[in-house]
């Protein structure tokens, strides 16, 4: 499962630079996070960085695109 | 040296270790003021001492020294100095870090909060007494020590999201000279990837800061990513330069009833309930039906020309609050000017107006300020 920055986010611009997968950019509106690139920190760490420093509660699991442990884990070697 | 602003960013972002040091020592002197005379117990001359001195020292200086600088310089105070920032950030490093909850993340909390702790200290009169002043200061550093304890992780939350100061504080920093200015292709052409994320313990977008409205001044931001600058501004030219979705209803009504009204009410009528409330809502309703008529029904227009007002209800807070050996003149002089500041923002905001409207707005809006002035001199 990819993750999705949702309207909530208050661009504290904390999350950024913690994505180990490059994958944060800082939208129109607020941050945002490309599913192609997000594993959810699969390959990087145990839980998803972004979520882990955010001070509030606006990242969610994306509902457009599910993707199982293995299939993140294709995706991180892919990228690497 | 017309740019000694940013050089003083630059300082203050380098010395983070000397703005620390300072807010232990404010933190020690307020802790000592506060809690020397109930440690030491009453009686005890030491105790008196302290007492009179934590007096003179929050009600005649600080609270006064506070309301100016806002006007002045922005929100220094609670970047650098503040004893309850200092606290709620400190102890957030090692507290739970939860994430505040949406009810607290209500824009309009601090003001209401700001009301009901004015209302309730000023009816009681708690700026007389040393015990009235603990339980009105102390029980906001307490709040502010809890929501370290709970919220956040070394941020603070408190100062962006509760504190009860901070709703007016929020309202006066719009008209300061000093701000920090975010060029926005610096900061969008930066290298990527960004090496640390903008350093702001109120968590604010500094990406697209234009507002002084929480901004407390502290200085990390300055230099990130070759783009954010400490520099001047004209007084008051945020106030001029807000756009339509910048302009809220309840800040309008705040400004009305709680910065014009409850704050020169308060401070004016101190001990009486029933008149603090009655002279908060003849100047709030004053203020709101005058500006609604100058802007001939339109309360977009209405809301929009309240920040205005912000200059002359800041000042008339100010000469309020200020010790009793100020000479009278002094006094009275100060809403004076802040008519004048708030006059001139009035003039240029209707200054795009339709001729026969923008006369009319400025004919208003020059009798409400000189009503509200006689009010406020009169009491």
């Amino acid at each position: 499962m990819a993750l999705l920055i949702t309207n909530q986010c208050i661009n504290c611009d904390i999350c950024e630079p913690e994505c180990p997968n490059e994958a944060i950019s800082e939208g129109e509106e607020t941050c945002q996070i490309d599913p192609l690139r997000c594993t959810e920190c699969v390959g990087h760490y145990d839980r998803p960085q972004c979520i882990e420093v955010c001070p509030i509660e606006c990242i969610i699991t994306h509902p457009d695109f599910i993707e199982s442990p293995e299939a993140l884990m294709v995706k991180y070697q892919a990228m690497r | 040296m017309r740019d000694w602003p940013a050089s003083l960013g630059e300082f203050l972002r380098r010395r983070q270790d000397l703005v620390r040091l300072t807010q232990v020592a404010v933190l020690a002197l307020y802790l000592l003021l506060m809690l020397g005379p109930v440690f030491i117990g009453p009686g005890n001359p030491l105790a008196e001492r302290l007492s009179a001195a934590a007096l003179t020292l929050f009600w005649s200086l600080w609270w006064p020294g506070v309301i100016l600088s806002m006007m002045l310089v922005g929100q220094v105070w609670c970047g650098l100095l503040c004893p309850d920032g200092t606290v709620t950030e400190a102890v957030s490093r090692h507290g739970r870090g939860l994430k505040p909850q949406a009810w607290m993340r209500r824009e309009w909390l601090p003001l209401a909060l700001f009301a009901v702790v004015t209302f309730a200290s000023d009816a009681a009169d708690a700026h007389a007494t040393h015990r009235g002043t603990l339980l009105a200061v102390g029980t906001i550093s307490l709040a502010a020590l809890v929501m370290g304890l709970f919220y956040g992780r070394g941020r603070r939350i408190w100062c962006r999201y509760l504190c009860p100061a901070a709703g007016i504080f929020s309202l006066l920093s719009r008209c300061a000279v000093l701000h920090f200015k975010v060029d926005r292709t610096a900061w969008d052409t930066a290298a990527k990837p960004v090496p640390k994320p903008v350093e702001c313990p109120l968590l604010l977008d500094v990406r697209r800061l234009v507002s002084n409205e929480k901004c407390n001044m502290c200085s990390r931001c300055h230099g990130h990513r070759d783009a954010v600058r400490l520099t001047f501004r004209w007084p008051g030219s945020e106030i001029l330069s807000m756009t339509d979705a910048e302009v809220r209803l309840w800040e309008a009504l705040g400004i009305c009833f709680i910065l014009l009204g409850l704050g020169s009410a308060g401070a004016r009528a101190h001990g009486d309930g029933l008149a603090i409330i009655r002279l908060a809502l003849a100047l709030g309703g004053l203020s709101a039906g005058g500006l609604w008529l100058a802007a001939l029904g339109n309360v977009r227009e209405a809301a929009r020309l309240s920040y205005g007002l912000i200059p002359f209800a800041g000042m008339s807070l100010f000469a309020a609050i200020l010790p009793p050996g100020v000479g009278r003149g002094i006094v009275q002089f100060i809403p004076l000017a802040g008519i004048l500041w708030s006059g001139g923002l009035g003039w240029r905001m209707t200054q795009a107006w339709p001729q026969n409207r923008r006369w009319l707005a400025r004919c208003v809006g020059t009798a409400l300020l000189l009503g509200l002035l006689s009010i406020i001199l009169s009491i």
